[in-house]
């Protein structure tokens, strides 16, 4: 289709000029893909462009579905409530993230196994039983309210607010800042921390001026998957959160299964969806800023 | 140009590839449907236990009698159906849905009824739509927690509105039709008879007395284990949850000055190739011994005041069809809610989020 027709002028040049036996191999390359592009195709590229198409048709031809989102006194409140929540679960993840990453490249071989061992336990564990744990630890009468009640602070009942769905996400995205962060911060060469100190630069400054700028692609990429995964969040909020305080991926589903509203879902969810594009688009920018910034440290 | 070479085979293979895929889910679509052939219905309601319920009471002497099998099927998803009728491929016969979606959808994804197969003289006065008979009554009752209130416990639905005199949290069911909106109007004195159509600014303000202190629940099952866990002090309990919780050993007692009572249909999509065998199925369980089964295994009411089933202790506690709870019984208007259910449920998720 358009994808790789656009994508052609450059491979035409590297293939025009490359060495002859290059060729075959680029040739199966182009094979390989083919069954994760049918499988997007049929099952991703097809009804996503159908839920647009519809959200611009149904039940009539116009933007009257996103219209409506603007005036029904909702979807705007929800939208930035998604919003925000999503950037406090990715800084929150962040700087839970940040220090567990960092010691996995301080530790031995076997202590980073572990480490990994840690971070990834919660991906083999049921997505229903961590959520329905947390649901146990949050509710009135459960550990944290008893905790809390033990040190003189009564009625701390997580279940049901968005403070109680943030707290769930933060466990479950974890791996997903963890990992990119470590990547990143693997590759960064330990000796230019020796080299700032031994230029006299206190340890802080060494860490603030080298390692936090090396560090900031993995940042932004654990961040950017941490936020655009929060957005679309539907488990923890359906199971933790309530009716109140819905998250956009309630409200979807609302539209759908009471209201059978499928222009208006369609509308709110290609909302959701620019927005996530619109975050990336942002976010690479930072990204090619900060690589530069990675030469210019790097080249000091 | 040696790329579009390249590219062009890649581009056909993968385009036979998706023609070929589209063809295999198609044909798989179509077959779905393919139970026609050995005459089965379709069966569709919320599943387990509840459906294993329907499927003691009403499949199997339906069966018996017939020799038409069952499928079953899960779970009810209106906008599955409305995705079917529009593809027009209605692998369901037989669903249960709430009286309120068979009004507003019926004609439009729902079949009518041939009522010369279904008998609607049976049941009560202004239940029957053209679309749906019921199959069987629930009732949505104020209930709290006796621990709590011990001496001083409430005796109207008034008093579940009253959070200065009954401090304590509340629960309320994850559906707005199923009776929030009446039971606040009620307690705001409106009568009775002069329910609908709900005065929703008046329902909505009195519901603001409460906002702070209610649980809007998700789901029944959320509003069952709260009242076991007594995580709530009272709630407006959908009587088989309550039973279940009861049964549980939740200290609760009904308040039995009003109960609203609502009904569930049996429909069928439009465009069932069953329709027919349906429609039959449809009448034989409204029959007497089917409907006082169901009332005793899933603990809900029968399709008429008259039918008397066998009830336990705990659903005897939550009978509003005893003669002694009759006075509190107020009936949902299915058409106003079939007429208003997408206006009320867009106020009520504002109201929510506001």
């Amino acid at each position: 289709m358009s994808a790789p027709t656009a994508s052609a002028p450059p491979v035409a040049a590297t293939g025009g000029a490359g060495p002859a036996p290059a060729r075959p191999r680029r040739r199966m390359a182009g094979w390989f893909i083919l069954p994760a592009t049918a499988l997007l195709l049929v099952f991703f590229c097809y009804p996503l462009a159908f839920v647009i198409w519809r959200s611009f048709t149904d039940p009539s031809a116009g933007l009257g579905n996103y219209t409506a989102l603007l005036h029904d006194g909702v979807s705007t409140t929800v939208l930035v409530r998604t919003l925000v929540t999503g950037l406090i679960v990715s800084a929150c993840t962040l700087v839970i993230a940040y220090p567990y990453a960092y010691t996995m490249t301080r530790v031995g071989p076997r202590g980073r196994n572990l480490m990994t061992v840690v971070v990834l336990l919660p991906f083999w564990t049921s997505m229903m039983a961590r959520n329905f744990a947390w649901y146990m630890l949050e509710q009135r009468g459960g550990l944290i309210d008893d905790a809390f009640s033990a040190v003189g602070i009564h009625g701390v009942v997580l279940l049901g607010s968005v403070p109680g769905v943030a707290v769930a996400m933060v466990q479950v995205m974890l791996p997903f800042m963890v990992l990119p962060l470590y990547s990143g911060m693997e590759g960064i060469d330990k000796r230019l921390l020796d080299a700032a100190t031994s230029l006299g630069a206190p340890r802080w400054r060494a860490f603030a001026r080298v390692y936090l700028p090396l560090s900031l692609p993995g940042v932004l990429s654990g961040f950017t998957l941490v936020f655009i995964l929060t957005l679309g969040f539907y488990v923890t909020p359906a199971l933790l959160g309530s009716p109140q305080e819905s998250l956009v991926a309630q409200l979807i589903a609302t539209q759908v299964s009471k209201l059978l509203d499928f222009g208006g879902a369609g509308a709110l969810g290609t909302v959701l969806l620019a927005v996530t594009l619109l975050a990336l688009f942002v976010v690479s920018r930072f990204a090619n800023l900060s690589s530069t910034t990675e030469k210019a440290v790097t080249n000091d | 140009m040696r790329h579009t070479r390249r590219i062009g085979p890649a581009v056909r293979v993968s385009a036979a590839g998706l023609a070929a895929v589209l063809a295999a889910a198609s044909c798989s679509i179509g077959n779905a449907s393919g139970g026609d052939d050995d005459g089965s219905l379709t069966f569709v309601s919320t599943g387990a236990p509840f459906q294993d319920y329907q499927a003691e009471a009403w499949q199997k002497p339906f069966t018996a009698e017939t020799g038409i099998k069952f499928r079953n099927d899960g779970p009810v998803d209106e906008a599955k159906m409305k995705t079917m009728v529009e593809a027009r491929k209605v692998t369901w016969d037989v669903v249960d849905t709430s009286a309120a979606a068979t009004e507003q959808y019926c004609g439009k994804y729902v079949e009518k009824l041939d009522f010369s197969i279904v008998d609607k003289s049976i049941f009560p006065p202004g239940t029957v739509s053209e679309c749906g008979v019921p199959a069987f009554f629930y009732s949505t009752i104020f209930m709290f927690n006796k621990q709590k209130y011990g001496a001083n416990p409430p005796t109207k639905i008034a008093d579940f509105f009253d959070v200065k005199k009954y401090p304590g949290k509340r629960i309320v069911p994850p559906e707005i039709a199923v009776g929030l909106l009446e039971a606040a109007l009620l307690a705001d004195g409106v009568p009775q008879d002069k329910l609908y159509p709900l005065d929703l600014d008046r329902a909505f303000k009195k519901l603001d007395q409460i906002k702070g202190v209610t649980t809007f629940a998700q789901t029944y099952g959320q509003m069952q284990q709260m009242m076991v866990d007594k995580q709530i002090d009272m709630g407006l309990m959908l009587n088989a949850r309550a039973y279940q919780a009861l049964k549980a050993g939740a200290p609760f007692e009904p308040v039995w000055d009003k109960t609203i009572v609502n009904w569930d249909d049996l429909v069928i999509p439009k465009g069932s190739k069953n329709k027919e065998q349906a429609m039959k199925f449809i009448a034989s369980a409204s029959g007497e011994k089917p409907s006082a089964r169901m009332s005793e295994l899933a603990s809900v009411l029968p399709i008429k005041e008259s039918i008397k089933p066998n009830f336990d202790q705990y659903q005897q506690r939550l009978n509003a069809y005893a003669p002694e709870h009759k006075d509190s019984i107020v009936r949902t208007d299915a058409a106003w809610w079939g007429q208003n259910f997408d206006m009320v449920t867009k106020r009520y998720t504002a109201w929510l989020n506001g």
